[in-house]
This record gives C-alpha cells, structure tokens and sequence, in this order.
C-alpha cells in the first residue's frame, strides 16, 4: 500500500526544502561577493595600477556573472519555497512574504534601473568640466534616484526575515530563528551599505565605510549558513511531526 | 513564543520603519567631501542657473528656477570670505523676475567691487541674467551662447471667457479702479494696459541705464530692441568681452586676483534641500504658485 502525506504537511516540507536551497545559493553568492571587498582598494588604485585593473575585469567577468546567476537562482527558489509555505496554509503572512519576495526585488530593480537612466542622462546634461576636474553631480540628486530602489528591496528583505524568524518560532528551530534576526540586521544595514560602495566620493559613514562593509557582508554570509541549516532542521522537524500524526491517524 | 499574524504585520512594520530611519540617520550623518587646499586663495564657482525667482519652487513658467536669496547668499560668502580671491559666476539663465534679477544685480556689484568677478555665459545669459552679471570685470561667453535679450515684459492671461463658458462668474469688489489692474478674470481696460505699459517702461528704463553704466556699447538702439545675439554678435556689439571657455574664465579670474595658475577652484553650493524634500519635491510643487502677471526680464520665449 503507498503512502500519501497531506497536502498540506507536504507542501510545508517542499516549501522548506526550497528555502533551505535559496539560503544556500545566497550563501555561495556572498562567499563569492567577498573578494570584491578587499581585493581592490578603490576606484583610485584601479586607475594606477593597471594590474589591478586587469584583476578586476576578470573579476567582473568571471565571478560577476557566477554570481548574479546564483543570485537569480537563489530569488527563484525564495520565491517557490514561500509559494508552497502560503499553500501549506500555515500563516496568511506567507502569502505576503511570496508577494514581498517575488515584487520586493522586480520593483526595486526597475526602480534602480530608471533611476540609473535619469542619473545617466543628468551625467551626461551636466557633463562640463571645472578647471581641468570633472564637475561632479550634486550627491543629493544621486541619493534620490538610487534610495527608493534600495529601500524598496530593503523593505522586502525585512518581511522575509520576519517570516524566516516566525518559521524557526514555530518549528523551536533557534538556529533558523537566530539566523533570521541577523538577516534582520542585515537587511537594516544593507542599504547604507550599498550607498557607502556606491558613493566612494560621498564619504558616507565617514572612515568607517570599510569596517561597515565588512560586518555587513559578514553578517549576510552567517545568515545565510544559519538559515540554510536552520530551514534543513525546520524541515526535518515537520516530517518528523507528520509522520507522528500520520502514524497517530493510522492508530 | 510564538507570534501571532497581526504581531507579525506590526513587526514587519517597525523593522521598515527602521531600516528607513537607519538609512536617513546614516546620509544626514555623512560628511562633505573635503574640498581642495585652499592655500593662499582660491577662485569661488557660483552657478546661475535656471530663471531667477525668489519662489522656491524648482520649476516656472520659465523652466526650473534659480533662488535668488540662495545666489545672494553665496555671493554673501564669497564676498566675506577673505580666501575667495576672486569670483566666476557660471551662467545658464534666460533671466528671471525682475526683483529677484536686481537683488543679483546688486550684489554681484557689492561684489566686484572688493574683488575681481569673472562672468561666463555657457548657454543663456540673457534679460535678467545679463543684467545680473553686468558689473563683473569681463563677461566671456561660449561661441554658441545667446546673449543680450534687454527687455522687459509682463504677460496678463485672463480666463474670463473660459469661466463664462463654465458658468463660473467672478465679483470683485475693490477700493480703486485700477486696484485689480492685470485681473485674470475680466479683459484688461485701456487704462490697465496704460498702467502695464509704464511699470514695463520704468523697469526698462533702468535695465537700459544699468547697461549703459557697465557696457560701452555699439549699437545701443539694436541691443535696446530686446533681440537675444550670438555670442560673436554681442561681442561686436559690446555686451561681453569675448568668446572662450570655463576654463578660461577660470584662469582669467585668477590672472585678475594674482593667484597663480594652479590656484584652486571651489564651487560655492546652496545648502542642500532636505531627502524628505528631495523625495517629495514634485509633490509639493504643486502647491506653490507661479504668478503670470509679475514683470519679467527673461527672454521670451522661454528656452525648451
């Protein structure tokens, strides 16, 4: 005789398990992200050092690549794993967390983009040069074409960490709730951050930009471990209580 | 513990709210880039850009606008500022308000007075603008900019028919005849356009004295008429010095104050606008009028 799970149990582990997948792709993607921290010092020494120069092209084709389709892998199975937790109908807030999730980053991206188009268009319109030094753009009118694309995406990451938070909650799974509440941080810091290596002549966070992109990077890679581990653990927690009530049913 | 939907919501909530808040509390934090040594002086870059108004509203009827109290207060610093050895306004300005144009006006003379202030018209620097930059030691310009355009106009847009057409009527109860003199609600009388005519007059009648202090000029009755020139016609004509480049307004300026020829150049900012205003400032645009019937020194029509 074959055995047959409830939907809704099944589609709780299914959900988990791709959960578990996508914190493991964006655990792969930070790792790879990391070089790009201290490997080169700045915009400054690329223009020295044309060994640098050439690093960093590599970088940018290789590892650039590697990691924008991990990243996309990952988003996917975010995606999938909190469509399948809104089907388990667990929480209704899953289904928020799918939405978020899958909107957060379309939106965020298309703002980004547009606001990248307006900034290169503003670049090119105020495109005179002072003195023999390129006239910069006003750092204000830089901050409001890019913020709304960060905060959007930030706001997003947010919702998902309190869903991931809820799910090691309900599961008693501390390492999946731990590493939520440092997604959590991590999604707080995440758009000073980007900000920080966006605008390395804004001296945003003053000498600390270093220090600042370092914890938030470290931050994003022990969540992602911690969630990876944690979502695996949630997950064998639910088998473990279906099978408990299944074989409970079946007595 | 666990947490209910609704605790859930309102933790979502309070944690967006704070990356927000980490996020502004972070840029308001953040210092200003440092600016080039200044050593023994430096030249002050001051943009005059957009139409000149007082109004802070970033667009007009003339496009975006240029604060007059911001020019006037950066003018102020270069002025006071014993480092700043010499000025070089940046012109981009098809002119402005005419009470915003002479608050420029005056103050660029308060400044070229204490020191030398080189004016360079990029792409307009007409009507208002022109007059503004007037008492500055040598006015260049770029080869393809528009110069000149002296003149004064006010425009009345009256919409007493389109209202009639609405049904709407309009009662106006005022203490003198011409106290309503340029109402958009009713046909202007031969006397409001009499009144109109000499406020216009009076005003020109002033621009024109002003150039004629400041500017040898060769043909006075073809730069009255209010036509905007070519940068190599108002050269002939003598509203401006010469044709050339930032650069060499640059480094004329500095010839002019004896600073040497690597003698820094700062450009003097306005303070910056509030993220809440940049963020919101098309939404408050909205709210801020723009008056048609104030006298104008701009040139017209307005550049696209």
């Amino acid at each position: 005789m074959s055995e047959r799970k409830a939907p809704v149990q099944s589609e709780a582990v299914k959900g988990l398990g791709r959960l578990r997948n996508a914190a493991i792709l964006s655990f792969a993607t930070s790792l790879l992200s990391l070089p790009s921290l201290g490997l080169f010092g700045g915009p400054e020494s690329l223009a020295e050092d044309p060994f640098a120069l050439l690093a960093a092209l590599i970088w940018v084709l290789v590892f650039g690549l590697a990691i924008l389709a991990l990243g996309v892998a990952a988003w996917v199975f975010k995606v999938l794993g909190w469509w399948s937790m809104c089907r388990s109908g667990m929480r209704r807030f899953y289904c928020a967390t799918r939405l978020a999730v899958l909107l957060g980053p379309v939106i965020g991206v298309a703002l980004l983009i547009v606001g990248g188009a307006a900034l290169f268009l503003e670049a090119l319109r105020s495109g005179a040069r002072v003195g023999g030094e390129p006239s910069p753009l006003p750092e204000e009118s830089m901050l409001a074409y890019v913020l709304p694309g960060l905060l959007v995406m930030a706001v997003a990451n947010v919702v998902e960490g309190v869903s991931a938070l809820d799910v090691g909650l309900i599961t008693e799974v501390k390492a999946l709730a731990l590493g939520a509440a440092i997604y959590l941080v991590a999604s707080l810091l995440q758009p000073v951050q980007l900000l920080a290596s966006a605008f390395s002549s804004a001296a945003l966070l003053g000498g600390a930009r270093g220090w600042w992109s370092w914890v938030s990077s470290a931050a994003s890679l022990l969540a992602s471990l911690l969630l990876a581990v944690g979502f695996h653990w949630a997950r064998d927690r639910v088998i473990q209580s279906e099978a408990q009530r299944e074989a409970a049913g079946t007595a | 513990m666990k947490l209910s939907e609704k605790q859930l919501v309102l933790l979502s909530a309070a944690l967006s709210a704070a990356v927000v808040a980490v996020t502004v509390a972070a840029l308001a934090l953040r210092r200003p880039a440092p600016l080039p040594a200044a050593g023994t002086g430096y030249v002050a870059l001051i943009r005059i850009e957009g139409a000149i108004a007082y109004q802070t509203s970033q667009l007009s009827l003339l496009g975006s606008t240029a604060s007059a109290d911001d020019l006037v207060q950066l003018l102020d610093a270069a002025l006071k500022d014993p480092l700043a050895k010499a000025v070089v306004l940046r012109v981009n300005s098809p002119g402005g308000s005419a009470a915003a144009s002479e608050a420029l006006y005056l103050k660029v003379r308060e400044l070229a007075a204490s020191k030398p202030v080189v004016a360079y018209i990029e792409e307009y620097g007409t009507s208002g603008a022109y007059m503004a930059v007037l008492p500055a030691a040598r006015i260049l310009a770029a080869n393809s900019s528009i110069v000149g355009s002296v003149g004064v106009y006010t425009s009345v847009i009256t919409y007493s028919g389109l209202l009639e057409k609405l049904g709407v009527r309009v009662y106006v109860f005022k203490s003198g005849e011409l106290k309503d003199v340029g109402s958009s609600f009713r046909e202007p009388s031969e006397e409001d356009k009499r009144v109109l005519q000499s406020i216009v007059d009076g005003i020109f009648e002033l621009f024109k004295k002003r150039v004629l202090a400041h500017r040898r000029l060769a043909n006075a009755s073809e730069v009255f008429s209010g036509r905007p020139f070519l940068a190599e016609e108002a050269v002939k004509l003598g509203l401006i010095d010469g044709i050339g480049t930032l650069d060499g307004a640059v480094n004329l300026a500095r010839e002019l104050a004896g600073l040497p020829k690597d003698a820094p150049v700062r450009e003097l900012k306005p303070p910056s606008p509030g993220l809440l205003r940049l963020l919101l400032g098309a939404a408050s645009l909205a709210r801020r009028p723009v008056a048609p019937s104030v006298e104008v020194l701009a040139m017209w029509p307005p550049p696209g």
